[in-house]
């Protein structure tokens, strides 16, 4: 064994294209043994018999990548920014995988004629209080991505409502005024009413095999991951 | 004597503030953006709480509770906060004068305050830099520039990047920002009049199933659209951007502020009393003191509870302030009171002190 582990997406989309990329880039991926196990091991990398593969949920791996816990592992770059400030600082975005897109974006009521843009929105919160006696209300799960985002534009007049499911909902169900979510069609955000202000995109999200640098720091392990990096990278850029 | 004594002494009460606070009074004061730099925690309950980040708001929230109308207070201790490669923990010592109706005298009252503590602690070769929100805004008065433009500049004010961008905008083509608008919408705005715009977007939103109540309303839609096609309309001449840069530029002994404000309004054909009495004032008030004082135009708090003028004091060799503070009118109507109260007060960063060490009572 190599002592290195990198953790893949235990279900649905993700793990499947996570599958295919890596029997198509040429390894041998053996699955957990029973619906119980969540480890299975990855086998053809020179130099090595076996790598451990642990089967976790995305978010699962972005909190092992930044605990330095596992030394690579495949999701999403909106789960690992969320996850960290500064990310880059810690962690290798080493492959853009070209699935699992999703945009984390800014979305406005439709009937919010007046705001089109960052800074109208800026506008708005700033005045939010005087006129209607309490802050702007953001509705999102995502706090780290959006206090950052909105940091960067110079607006820090809202509040964060915690949001863990149906976010698009909360403008209408008066529970927020507006939202941060994903979106990769945007067509839930239309059904719901809301626009996407065109430079309110926090994120342009896929999926992708993220190294812990400070995990991931001898020689030998450098040379596997750069390894898988390069037979990855092949796959996804023909 | 300990700083505290000394500011006990100019006959300060001094409340007992908690170590943990709740959270709320904080985030909607300062914004959702300070979460990042204090340390939450919450009940089993949810309600949130912090580690105390500062003391005025806590003791504004004292001053409102027991009703007082006018005091003095001061306070020392332990607060909390992120920071990179700075400690998280650190003492803060402190005075607010809350309630006092003489804002210049207050204002005075409070540098000279604020100088002394230091110069009781054994700090030399201090100098002072005040700014002056109230002084930007009369400039923006007597300048013209348009209502509209003048909101977003006060918003930027102390940040001189973002100023910069605005005054870009001011000056920059005509937007077609207004161009996507459904054609309703689009008509009755052409008439400029509200109730007629108000109509139509309460129709859209209503369509859209959007409550009408409870956040942004169809009139509060309207008049912000009516605002941003007069925005859109009004393009900043160059003559006034470049006084405005000119004004924003000066950076002088506060003993020639007032001659350079005067030079400034006789440059530009206008009249800034305000500035010109209320520097003047400034600088006879504390013309004794021992510090070098320099007024810097641009210099203000992007907080919006900051409404005139703020300060800071620094060691000659120092790059971070020893002491900041300023006057925050606003604030304790933020906080709930039902009147403004006049409120000044500063804070002063114990541990940059010269001569301070971890555990000693300065």
């Amino acid at each position: 064994m190599s002592n290195l582990t990198i953790a893949l997406p235990s279900k649905g989309r993700l793990k499947e294209s996570a599958v295919e990329l890596f029997s198509k880039a040429g390894f041998e991926l053996r699955l957990p043994q029973n619906a119980r196990s969540y480890q299975g091991s990855l086998h053809g990398v020179k130099g090595v018999d076996a790598i451990d593969v642990a089967f976790l949920s995305a978010s699962e791996i972005a909190r092992e990548l930044v605990n330095s816990n596992i030394h690579a592992g495949i999701t999403g770059e909106d789960l690992a920014r969320e996850t960290i400030d500064n990310a880059d600082d810690t962690l290798d975005f080493a492959v853009k995988l070209g699935f699992g897109h999703a945009d984390v974006v800014i979305g406005v009521p439709q009937a919010w004629v007046d705001v089109e843009t960052m800074a109208d929105l800026d506008d708005v919160a700033a005045e939010f209080r005087s006129r209607h006696g309490r802050r702007l209300r953001i509705a999102t799960k995502y706090w780290n991505l959006t206090q950052g985002f909105f940091a960067g534009h110079g607006i820090d007049t809202y509040r964060i409502v915690e949001s863990l499911g149906a976010t698009e909902a909360a403008p209408a169900a008066g529970q927020a005024d507006v939202i941060v979510d994903i979106t990769s069609t945007g067509s839930t955000l239309r059904a719901n009413q809301l626009k996407i202000l065109p430079d309110g995109v926090i994120l342009k999200s896929e999926a992708n095999l993220i190294i812990s640098k400070t995990k991931a720091n001898n020689p030998s392990h450098t040379e596997m991951l750069s390894e898988i990096c390069h037979s990855l990278t092949m796959v996804v850029s023909k | 004597m300990t700083l505290l004594k000394t500011l006990e002494a100019t006959g300060c009460m001094v409340p007992e503030i908690d170590l943990l606070q709740p959270a709320d009074p904080f985030l909607d004061t300062t914004g959702e953006d300070l979460r990042r730099r204090i340390f939450m925690t919450q009940e089993n309950s949810g309600k949130q709480f912090c580690l105390r980040p500062e003391f005025t708001i806590p003791v504004c929230l004292r001053h409102l509770e027991k009703g007082w109308i006018k005091a003095r207070y001061a306070y020392s201790g332990k607060v909390f906060r992120q920071r990179e490669g700075g400690a998280q923990e650190f003492t803060q010592a402190g005075f607010e004068n809350l309630g006092s109706e003489n804002a210049n005298d207050a204002d005075i009252d409070c540098i000279k305050t604020a100088l002394n503590v230091l110069e009781q602690a054994g700090q030399k070769d201090l100098s002072l830099v005040l700014g002056d929100q109230a002084i930007f805004v009369s400039a923006l008065e007597a300048l013209r520039i348009p209502q509209a433009w003048r909101k977003k500049l006060i918003r930027a004010f102390g940040d001189d990047a973002m100023i910069k961008q605005y005054l870009d905008m001011m000056c920059g083509e005509e937007e077609e920002a207004l161009d996507n608008l459904p054609s309703e919408i689009s008509s009755a705005l052409d008439t400029r009049n509200l109730e007629m715009l108000t109509q139509a977007i309460k129709s859209e939103m209503l369509e859209q199933g959007l409550p009408l109540s409870g956040g942004r309303t169809p009139t509060a839609i309207a008049e912000r659209l009516i605002e941003k096609a007069e925005l859109a309309s009004q393009k900043l001449d160059t003559n006034k951007r470049t006084a405005l840069e000119e004004f924003l530029a000066i950076d002088v002994d506060l003993k020639d502020a007032h001659g350079t404000i005067e030079a400034f309004e006789n440059k530009h054909g206008i009249m800034l009393p305000l500035a010109r009495d209320e520097l003047y004032a400034r600088n006879q008030g504390l013309k004794d003191s021992n510090a070098t004082m320099r007024y810097h135009a641009s210099f203000g708090r992007r907080l919006d509870y900051y409404t005139g003028f703020v300060f800071e004091v620094y060691a000659q060799d120092k790059t971070y302030p020893l002491v900041g503070g300023g006057r925050y009118d606003r604030l304790l109507t933020l906080l709930g009171s039902p009147q403004e109260i006049p409120a000044v007060g500063f804070a002063i960063w114990v541990d940059r002190l010269a001569g301070y060490e971890e555990g000693t009572a300065l």
